[in-house]
């Protein structure tokens, strides 16, 4: 049961992202749909957090009533959105054959390495922020090491990123499972979104070219054994996406920073303004993520030197025509 | 000057991982700059942008900055997680594949790929190695031994919380059990973990107390006094520590505490209870 989250957080992140992508009149493939869709399902979250923590709301009330919303949506959005849903999933548009054989492969590699290694959490307290949400049902009120009242508290800025309490929310349908679920099955599902990122990247990139499909295969797998290879180095970023998968930097430097360099990209290349709601949603997830620091910032610079690009290729144009 | 040189070189090196992956993400851009004539929009965009982020990231003005005014910041990798390395490495993959014609050639040169990916990232092992352990949270076997015996006694006295003082790694562990457990204090105390919006202040008797539980040996009067004034339920304490000393391990402590079971490592105390 627990094995199959990855899964269900992709399905309604789709779901989800449908119909908001219908409700601002807008269309996007498989990967952009599931990618907004998992940035709409933070924003919710994060939209019932706030006066929860302010009011002191019980966990279990906070996590019924997003139960509720999520399933609202999940309704509103087989209504409105089936055709294209339906439409967006025919065989011939989702399966190709090479890189699905190869992707699968190295996929089935890593979720094997998120079974068998051992995680890194030395400086970590998710797993005891969602026992210890679970158990007293109050959120950030008690130390996650100790079980008992902090002594002076989280800051609200602390408390904004939502994220472990939004894992303690999932760990709900699977109590007992709660590690698994943390240390196997939320990097299997930030791995998952970091692959519908780079196939973004790319169709950018050979979507044009001969063969696509092969290179996107070779592309996609490459970055697997990446991964796999990688995270031998105790430090770097591979190291991080394979062993500490769950953490929220892992989520900002895996799937938000690369989707916010696509969405620059439909923003200043393909003249696609449009996505600029999505650029705002993708950096207000990053306040859900993690810590302004860590999330936020990176994803501004890497935007503000998108967009420093973009003017620099305008003003050369501007110049060439001058001449 | 060379000092700062170094610092770009160390940088340029973190961001990659090692040497072996910087090389290959340095080739990349280098395929980029050649790919960047056939697609010009797509492989341009990412040329310029991870150059513009290389620039920005080993350049001198970031080092001295953060060097003289930002130390904390020196080996702060995160920031350099920006730089797109997998994608540009990969592009180097698929642009050597789209020169090669023949399919043999085409796989003698997917394996040569592989075999590179591996010896530029598998020189070193820097993880904690694999695990088969029978618990999902990786609790060592020790530990999660004498923490089964903790889940025993909670469910014999039909107990839903118990507070537990014990040596550190138990305590490590115990705060990951799904059981409701209190503590004196948490692992942020003793590994000295710093986080700006968690505002846990531990007293000095916390590190006295700290400091008692890890030498329990030599002080077993001060550990009872201070678990009977914290109203603890279990003590447990490691059998290493009584080793060190050349002592023995107690059957009872003070008069409140009575064995109630043991492991290879440690023994654990309740309040109150008769061995059984």
């Amino acid at each position: 049961m627990v094995y199959l989250m990855p899964l269900f957080l992709i399905s309604i992140a789709y779901i989800a992202g449908s119909l908001f992508q219908k409700m601002l009149r807008m269309e996007g493939s498989i990967s952009e749909t599931v990618l907004n869709g998992t940035c709409v399902l933070f924003l919710l979250w994060e939209l019932l957090m706030l006066p929860a923590i302010k009011l002191l709301a019980p966990f279990s009330v906070v996590c019924k009533i997003y139960g509720g919303i999520l399933l609202a949506v999940v309704i509103f959005s087989l209504l409105f959105c089936r055709r294209e849903m339906k439409e967006r999933l025919r065989i011939k548009n989702v399966l190709r054959k090479e890189p699905v054989v190869i992707i699968a492969v190295l996929l089935a590699a890593q979720f094997l390495y998120f079974v068998f290694v051992i995680p890194e959490r030395d400086m970590d307290f998710t797993l005891e922020t969602i026992y210890t949400t679970l158990k007293s049902d109050l959120i950030y009120e008690n130390h996650p090491g100790m079980g008992t009242t902090f002594e002076h508290g989280i800051t609200f800025r602390g408390k904004v990123v939502s994220l472990p309490v939004f894992y303690a929310f999932l760990a709900r349908f699977v109590p007992d499972a709660a590690a698994v679920l943390l240390y196997r099955c939320i990097p299997f599902w930030v791995l998952l979104l970091s692959y519908f990122v780079y196939y973004l990247w790319a169709e950018i990139l050979f979507g044009k070219m001969e063969k696509r499909t092969e290179k996107i295969g070779l592309f996609l797998g490459g970055i697997g054994m990446l991964n796999l290879f990688g995270s031998f180095i105790g430090s770097g970023w591979f190291f991080q996406q394979m062993n500490r998968g769950y953490r929220g930097e892992t989520i900002i430097f895996a799937v938000l920073v690369p989707y916010v360099v696509f969405l620059m990209y439909e923003i200043f290349v393909e003249n696609n303004y449009r996505q600029i709601l999505w650029l705002l949603a993708v950096l207000l997830t990053a306040f859900c993520v993690t810590d302004i620091q860590r999330g936020f910032v990176p994803l501004v610079i890497v935007a503000v030197v998108c967009a420093i690009l973009r003017l620099a290729f305008c003003i050369g144009r501007w110049i060439r025509c001058r001449k | 000057m060379q000092k700062i040189i170094g610092l770009m070189q160390d940088t340029l090196e973190v961001a990659g991982g090692n040497a072996g992956y910087t090389a290959l993400f340095l080739a990349g851009i280098v395929a980029l700059w050649h790919g960047k004539f056939q697609n010009k929009t797509g492989c341009g965009y990412l040329f310029w942008y991870a150059i513009v982020l290389l620039l920005l990231t080993i350049s001198p003005l970031r080092v001295f900055m953060i060097q003289n005014y930002f130390p904390d910041m020196l080996w702060n990798e995160c920031f350099l997680w920006i730089l797109p390395v997998a994608p540009v490495i990969m592009f180097l993959g698929v642009a050597s594949y789209e020169k090669v014609k023949i399919v043999r050639e085409k796989v003698l040169l997917v394996i040569g790929m592989i075999a590179l990916l591996l010896l530029a990232g598998a020189g070193s092992y820097g993880g904690k190695g694999i695990s088969l352990a029978e618990n999902s949270a990786y609790i060592p076997t020790q530990e999660y031994e004498i923490l089964s015996r903790l889940e025993y006694y909670m469910d014999a006295q039909e107990k839903e919380t118990v507070y537990l003082w014990a040596d550190a790694t138990v305590m490590e562990y115990a705060a990951i059990m799904p059981e409701r457990i209190l503590m004196p204090y948490g692992k942020d105390l003793w590994l000295g973990i710093i986080d700006t919006q968690m505002h846990q202040i531990y007293n000095e008797w916390h590190y006295t107390l700290y400091e008692q539980m890890q030498n329990a040996a030599y002080y077993e009067t001060e550990i009872v006094n201070s678990a009977l004034a914290m109203g603890c339920d279990v003590l447990i304490l490691a059998k290493e520590s009584y080793t060190a000393a050349g002592a023995e391990m107690p059957v009872q402590l003070g008069e409140a505490y009575y064995l109630y079971g043991e492991s290879a490592d440690y023994v654990m105390y309740v309040c109150g209870e008769k061995l059984q």
